[in-house]
């Protein structure tokens, strides 16, 4: 077995200064520095988003009560739901990812620090222009899911709707470019004796969430442009009146929606699964059974969307095939639990702050999941959905679940951030408050919805019991608003006066504690070597090391950053078609009642003309890598000016097209045709447009020294980009052009 | 005629399943001349799927009855019957020969698949293979063919012409997305996809049964097909994944062991 | 043995509740085989001062296996259960509706096949299943009423049905289950479930046009109602064949007074809650359709008198 070098001796040492001041954090690429920002910046909207959460709790706690106006209810229960997932959890999930993967793994920082520190950068601007609507005429008001037409803006005229949609493009557009950034890091970066099979549970989550991320958000980014368009083109994507379709709004958004769950879960899950074997003084049981049962949920999360919508009248066929897949979801979160209760099982469980918001999670989260197998149960669903019973159900899931992880990973690893430890009195006081707090608050609104309450209410009339239960619910609601001071006055206090932590002050086994508290700029001094998942373990107990888990190299080396980048990107990418494309099939399946439609106003041969000149620039990029390839500088710099040029005639073509149609009075919002043709071709060529840029820019490089050892990587990820455009319009040119004849 | 008489009454013995009996006995037979014994299990539950694709009351209403049924006897015959069959074989560490290098392209391997898929549900294909009993053949013939080549990279009984573990992942995650997607027009769109399955001619007789017994109006039939291929056809693809991640750890494990006992 | 946690009064609720019972003592069963497991841990392997690191046991392949199993055994059996329920809870439909509810922001019109029409109140007779088709005028909402069936949503260019029945006479409350817009709280449904012969009795007098008026008063109010905006966007039936061309934007007013509440459920019906919403429907129901006009306590109390005679 070869001992393993550390990875970040041979990486450059730059810029070891540490700067000072407000500066050092605005413009620091630190990835440790970067998930400080995550999470400070989550803390500061989890206290607006709590505080929203309150008044809604004051203004429910009386029957026919008028603290705030409806509207101002209805905004504030659409920004709680956006700023608690979109502006809390994800961020912080990200936070913890971006300060501990690169940690775990032993890498000196994330693949593409500036890359990272601009998707951070994106998330404080999402929730600025979120915020923003208030100022702009008020806050959203069609609830986080935003079902049209409420939507549109017949039903919601101001501009609220908007910022909510142009902030959840740049968070996912955020989100997504930080899941490329985790997937290439944790692929590319590891060190050596890493291998995938021994990589920490957390880090694995992290993996599988990315990979959900970049699936889901695209979906979720596609689905919110066509209501953007729909708003300010006054299209009809979603509107009954112009022939569109409101039902279609539910698939999309939950398509990204229930993925969404599990992208704010399963990092959760990675963080219990690191926690509990420390506290326990014992390896994770079932190592494999929790990796792979995540990719079951992982997969099963794609197919599982419309249990959200048993109650819209799908059919019998479709609710029970829906309700079958969403139970089976049921078995490898199940392992998961059992899983970790077998850890704890024969163990020393030490309860320190940390693992008693772990063990609390445990619990809570099965009240949680198992309310969620009843609501897999169609028939269930179409009495408690939409109720408290289903606010109950979700709040155990994400905030009994989730948030509880995030608070145990807080006990856990701020020691390791900070250098100091957390105070344990503090935190017990934290962890009683927040449990009887949360158990209150949500427990009895199980009883609510049972008694037929509709969720998202901004009052109720006195009906029996209903007072009690709401009031008792919003006493709950402030003892956990008391929790959560309590929480951050430990922290506040701990970082200027807590116990100083040590090394690794849990005698814990991953990498992350193989360095000083807080680590130094370049993150190890010397990584251990890895020959196990618990290489800190090894070092300890030399006598009674672990398995490895795979000892043999795994071939997976060959990897590079760039290409790892590049593949996500176009998976994601791919996405956001594939939602288009099928816009555009849902939509012209049938015969489209007058108006113009493919075959009547689409010229298939011109159009074809152009076609072949995209798919020849593929050809003419081929070569001109192959050229560079051979060090033939000049050969490929111009095969280069071939491509573009080709890429030209092509946009020249769609131009040419675009003109023509709107000569004949064929525009965005002539029918439905024309606005799912316009929006398909036309997001085609800005990416056509985007790549001619690239291109252009790596033909400028091309007259560089040392173009080819230097750039043939840029090139080959360019080249990438351009052949999946093609590949594109290679299907959206059968689909829409030759489809029609 | 009631469902207990159209189960018992609609085997047809059908030259597909009696050659691939003969086959897998020849198979049998000829594995063990030659040492490498084919999985008995295995190889029966093949035959007996292809069987009940072909030869049961499926196949029957398959041809022009039913969509959903013709869903069933299409999955049966790319998703289940090859990977069986594949797993019937003895494994061997062989190295791949040179044409294996040349044709087994996991991108056109995953392509045929994928399209044994969509390719016969393109209305003309649909129709065309429900009505002519040489276009039917072809297509079971096709199906069973291009699911081979689908699974090849996956249960390839020589494992060196398998692909790497997280590749399988992704190749069959990709191929249950394609199938989902397919599945989801199918089930949602309001274009028929086999315009014959409308109005079927009733030879057997057994269409009251079928339309009102069991409640198959038309679209109803093609809904429960679209299901059927979206969320059957990915639990295969599912399973399959789990089982190349359990492989994957198995392997990991059994090298772990090893190299314990080295040390 | 759990009760009925909807307290239904329908054969298809009384079929969810049963679900809604077994899948409890499912999930109660397994939550306490959870919880113990973990009071267990709690009480019996809490560290020990001074103790050494546990045995180190990595998994076991069969215990895995195990709990794989017997949830899936589990949720078969669910799933079972669940079939079963879908096909009793929600029949599918086998003729034309009875019943045509169609959802408005914020209140729901009824118009029964026989030509009754009315709002917010929906009469049933007890016994016999009326088949609802739901449809919706403008967002999504969701018709339901818990103790006799299903929630379905109204989707605008969309029809669905459900079968509306109750065993015994009665008055259900239900809501609009799907957030609507401001109002929301306030689209509350009642069904009033009452013998054959009292239903048929109602029915008969909703499809007959208003009595006009007798007072002073009414006769005011009935001339300010058809003189002033009212009449753009509510009906009132009189008989003629101009009835046919209504405005349906929002409830229709012809028997108004035999109504229990105003405003979907906001307010009792009755003479100073009448008055009080003419005068100023604004701060009763704030973002409601139905506009302040400004009326003079003179005009409110003439149009309340009309309205109170439209039995």
């Amino acid at each position: 077995m070869s001992t393993a070098t550390s990875a970040v001796e041979s990486a450059p040492h730059h810029d070891e200064a540490e700067e000072r001041g407000i500066f050092a954090w605005v413009a620091t690429v630190d990835h440790k520095k970067i998930g400080i920002l995550y999470l400070f910046t989550a803390l500061f909207f989890f206290a607006v988003g709590g505080l929203e959460a309150l008044v809604i709790r004051i203004q429910l706690a009386r029957p026919n009560s008028a603290v705030v106006s409806p509207e101002a209810f209805n905004q504030l229960f659409t920004m709680h739901g956006t700023t608690m997932i979109f502006l809390v959890v994800m961020p912080t999930l990200v936070g913890f990812g971006n300060y501990f993967v690169p940690l775990m793994i032993g890498a000196r920082d994330m693949a593409f620090p500036r890359m990272n520190a601009l998707s951070y950068w994106l998330f404080p601007f999402g929730g600025f222009l979120l915020h923003f609507s208030l100022m702009a005429g008020g806050a959203p008001s069609a609830g986080w899911f935003s079902y049209a037409p409420l939507s549109e803006t017949a039903y919601s005229s101001s501009p609220g709707t908007d910022y909510w949609i142009l902030a959840i493009l740049v968070l996912g557009i955020g989100s997504v470019a930080t899941a490329i950034n985790m997937i290439a890091t944790i692929l590319t970066l590891r060190v050596s004796g890493l291998t995938i099979r021994r990589l920490p549970l957390f880090v694995w989550m992290t993996l599988v969430t990315s990979i959900l991320v970049i699936l889901a958000l695209p979906v979720l980014n596609a689905a919110v442009v066509m209501l953007l368009i729909d708003r300010q083109l006054e299209a009809h994507f979603f509107t009954a009146v112009g022939g569109g379709n409101a039902t279609l709004w539910q698939h999309f958004f939950w398509t990204f929606g229930h993925p969404e769950v599990y992208i704010m879960a399963l990092p959760a899950f990675g963080m219990i699964s690191e926690i509990i074997p420390v506290f326990s003084r014992k390896p994770i049981f079932g190592y494999e059974f929790i990796a792979g049962s995540t990719v079951a949920i992982a997969i099963l999360s794609f197919g599982v969307w419309a249990h959200h919508m048993f109650a819209a009248g799908l059919g019998h066929t479709a609710d029970l095939a829906f309700a079958g897949g969403s139970m089976l979801i049921g078995i490898p979160t199940g392992v998961k639990i059992f899983n970790w209760i077998a850890t704890m099982w024969g163990g020393q469980i030490r309860f320190t702050t940390s693992m008693m918001f772990a063990t609390a999670f445990l619990l809570e989260f099965v009240i949680g999941g198992l309310s969620g197998i009843q609501f897999a149960a169609a028939p269930i669903d179409w009495q408690v959905t939409d109720t408290y019973y289903v606010v109950a159900h979700f709040h155990y899931v994400l905030f009994g679940g989730t948030a509880f992880a995030l608070m145990a990973a807080t006990y856990y690893w701020f020691p390791k951030m900070s250098g100091r430890m957390l105070s344990e009195r503090l935190g017990k006081a934290h962890f009683w408050l927040m449990v009887i707090g949360f158990n209150l608050t949500f427990f009895v609104q199980h009883f609510l919805g049972l008694a037929g309450m509709p969720r998202r209410v901004f009052t109720y009339p006195d009906l029996p019991g209903w007072g009690t239960l709401n009031l008792l619910s919003t006493v709950g609601a402030f003892v956990m608003g008391i929790a959560v001071l309590v929480f951050v006055a430990n922290i506040v206090i701990s970082m200027r006066r807590g116990k100083p932590a040590g090394d690794n002050p849990w005698d814990a086994w991953t990498l992350e504690w193989a360095t000083t508290s807080p680590p130094i700029a370049h993150n190890f001094h010397e990584v251990p070597p890895v020959t196990s998942r618990r290489p800190l373990w090894d070092l300890a107990n030399p006598e009674a090391k672990d398995h490895g888990g795979a000892a043999r190299a795994e071939k997976e080396s060959t990897f590079t950053k760039g290409a790892v980048c590049m593949w996500s990107f176009i998976a994601s990418e791919g996405g956001f078609f594939l939602i288009l494309i099928i816009s555009y099939v849902f939509f012209n399946a049938a015969q489209s009642k007058g108006g113009p439609t493919a075959a009547t106003v689409l010229d298939l041969k011109k159009t074809g003309m152009f076609t072949a000149c995209l798919l020849a620039s593929s050809g003419t990029l081929w070569v001109a890598e192959r050229a560079l390839d051979k060090g033939n500088r000049s050969a490929a710099a111009g095969w280069l000016v071939a491509t573009l040029a080709l890429g030209g005639v092509f946009m020249t073509g769609q131009s040419l097209e675009y003109l023509g149609l709107f000569r004949d009075g064929v525009t965005l919002t002539s029918n439905l045709f024309a606005t799912t043709f316009f929006t398909l071709t036309g997001f085609h060529g800005l990416h056509v447009t985007v790549g001619l840029i690239a291109l252009a820019i790596a033909l400028a490089l091309s007259f560089a020294k040392n173009f080819e050892t230097r750039r043939a990587g840029l090139l080959r990820t360019i080249g990438l980009y351009w052949h999946f455009v093609d590949v594109v319009w290679i299907v959206v040119f059968i689909v829409v052009y030759v489809r029609a004849k | 005629m009631t469902t207990i008489d159209l189960l018992l009454s609609t085997w047809r013995l059908d030259p597909f399943a009696i050659a691939a009996c003969a086959a897998a006995i020849l198979a049998y037979a000829i594995g063990t001349r030659a040492g490498s014994r084919p999985n008995a299990f295995y190889l029966v539950l093949t035959v007996a799927i292809l069987a009940i694709a072909v030869a049961s009351p499926v196949g029957t209403l398959a041809d022009g009855y039913l969509f959903s049924a013709h869903m069933i006897q299409h999955l049966l015959l790319v998703l289940v019957v090859p990977p069986l069959a594949l797993l019937s074989m003895r494994t061997s560490d062989a190295p791949r020969g040179r044409v294996a290098r040349m044709i087994e392209r996991p991108f056109v391997m995953w392509t045929m698949g994928v399209g044994a898929m969509w390719l016969w549900h393109a209305p003309t294909l649909c129709n065309a293979a429900s009505q002519s009993a040489i276009v039917h053949r072809v297509q079971e013939l096709s199906l069973v063919a291009m699911g081979t080549a689908f699974w090849w990279p996956i249960l390839a009984p020589r494992t060196s012409h398998r692909i790497a573990p997280l590749s399988g992942v992704i190749y069959l995650f990709t191929a249950c997305i394609a199938c989902t997607v397919l599945g989801v027009i199918v089930t949602f769109s309001p274009v028929e996809v086999c315009s014959i399955y409308r109005n079927p001619v009733d030879r057997l007789g057994v269409l009251p049964l079928v339309r009102g017994g069991w409640g198959l109006t038309p679209d109803r039939d093609q809904q429960l097909g679209g299901l059927m291929m979206w969320v059957p056809g990915c639990l295969v693809y599912g399973v399959a994944i789990m089982g190349v991640l359990a492989r994957w750890y198995r392997d990991g494990n059994a090298s772990d062991r090893l190299e314990g006992a080295a040390r | 043995m759990l009760g009925d946690p909807f307290d239904t009064h329908s054969p298809e609720a009384r079929a969810i509740a049963g679900l809604f019972d077994q899948t409890l003592i499912v999930c109660g069963a397994i939550m306490l085989v959870v919880t113990g497991l973990v009071v267990v841990c709690i009480v019996r392997f809490r560290a020990k001062p001074g103790a050494k690191d546990p045995p180190q046991s990595h998994g076991n392949t069969r215990l895995e296996i195990a709990w794989t199993i017997a949830p899936f055994l589990i949720l078969c059996w669910l799933f079972w259960l669940t079939v079963k329920t879908v096909m009793a809870s929600d029949p599918p439909p086998d003729r034309d509706a009875d019943l045509v509810v169609i959802a408005h922001q914020w209140w729901w019109e009824a118009r029964y096949r026989t030509g009754a029409v009315t709002a917010n109140e929906i009469h049933i007779p007890v016994g016999r299943k009326l088949l609802v088709e739901i449809r919706s005028a403008d967002v999504i909402h969701d018709f339901w009423v818990p103790q006799l069936a299903r929630k379905i949503d109204a989707t605008p260019g969309r029809s669905v049905f459900i079968w509306l029945e109750a065993d015994a006479a009665g008055t259900y409350l239900g809501a609009c289950a799907e957030y609507c817009g401001t109002q929301h709280a306030w689209m509350r449904i009642m069904v009033v479930a009452e013998p054959e012969a009292e239903f048929v009795a109602w029915e008969t007098h909703e499809r007959e046009p208003a009595t006009p008026p007798t007072t002073d008063a009414a006769a005011r109010g009935a001339r300010l109602f058809a003189e002033m905006t009212c009449v753009k966007c509510h009906g009132i039936a009189t008989g003629e064949p101009s009835d046919a061309t209504l405005p349906r934007v929002a409830p229709d007013l012809t028997h108004i007074a035999r109504r229990k509440t105003l405003a979907a459920g906001r307010l009792d019906n009755n003479h100073a809650n009448l008055a009080a919403w003419l005068k100023d429907p604004q701060a009763l129901k704030q973002g409601s359709h139905m506009p302040s006009l400004q009326l003079t306590d003179a005009k409110v109390d003439d149009l309340a008198a009309y309205f109170e005679s439209l039995k």
